[in-house]
């Protein structure tokens, strides 16, 4: 096996779950968050002599990845807006209770205006930080930070109306 | 850092070792600490979809798919550069054959130049 293989299927084993989750919120479908991650690693194959720096490789990878994305509204075989936020999918809960509030806390973040969910998932799902952040989205870090900020707040708050209402529905 | 920024901060990072430090000597500031640190876990559960087994064997399949198909688009093209290579010297050392007839036989050429007029 070369070099070059041995070193992209390292990428491959790393990356690809954190990639797929976040491919996931981005838009919404599993088979489309799958299709992103899979032409996104091609991609990345076929230039994998650009990346000096294996320690650059989330960064690197996220960036084509968004292109990608980006690339999917330019050709229109997809409308956003034509998701189905129903088809949220459950992650690995037990009781009945703890899908209930993880299905609530999805719903929510569905919601959140993408300028303030992407941060987000990047920090959350792919555990980047401000200057990470900051550079793949090409913003600067304060607005970074700012949107960050908002993006919490926002769910804290419809959250606590969420539960409330479903308090005072339940009296 | 005064309680606004703070706050700002604690929201836009959890997880912010120097807003986790301000917050050692405060048990208010502590008891948010630990509110979004906890809100933070919520998020990152809600956000951990099951993953397709088979996602990295696919990526792997697909890239050998293209390697192969790759490697095999250069060969063709090693055979094309090996064609033209040779194809000007081989076309310069036919040359004279086929057009010994219209320029060495003046008859001949006055024949196909009648025959092209009609």
């Amino acid at each position: 096996m070369t070099t070059k293989q041995k070193r992209y299927e390292s990428l491959v084993q790393v990356y690809n779950k954190e990639l797929y989750r976040f491919a996931y919120w981005l838009c919404q479908d599993p088979t489309i968050a799958e299709d992103l991650v899979q032409e996104t690693f091609l991609r990345a194959w076929r230039s994998l002599d650009a990346l000096q720096d294996d320690s650059a490789a989330k960064s690197w990878l996220l960036t084509i990845l968004r292109r990608e994305n980006a690339r999917r509204f330019e050709r229109k075989q997809f409308d956003y807006a034509d998701v189905e936020q129903d088809t949220l999918v459950d992650s690995t809960s037990a009781s009945p209770d703890s899908q209930t509030e993880q299905m609530m806390v999805q719903r929510q973040i569905s919601l959140l205006s993408p300028e303030y969910r992407e941060p987000l998932l990047l920090q959350v799902v792919m555990g980047c930080s401000g200057e990470e952040i900051a550079q793949i989205l090409e913003l600067n870090k304060n607005t970074v930070m700012t949107r960050l900020y908002r993006a919490r707040n926002q769910l804290k708050e419809a959250l606590t109306q969420v539960t409330e209402t479903a308090k005072g529905a339940s009296n | 850092m005064d309680e606004l920024e703070f706050r700002r901060r604690l929201f836009a990072d959890p997880n912010d070792k120097d807003v986790i430090a301000q917050a050692d000597t405060d048990p208010a500031k502590q008891r948010l600490v630990k509110e979004m640190q906890d809100f933070d876990a919520t998020l990152h559960s809600a956000l951990d979809i099951s993953v397709p087994d088979d996602l990295a064997q696919k990526i792997l399949a697909k890239q050998q798919a293209d390697t192969e198909t790759s490697s095999k688009q250069s060969a063709e093209v090693k055979q094309l550069a090996w064609y033209r290579r040779f194809k000007a010297p081989l076309a310069t050392l036919l040359q004279p054959y086929w057009l010994s007839p219209c320029t060495l036989q003046p008859q001949f050429r006055r024949h196909y130049m009648r025959a092209n007029t009609r």
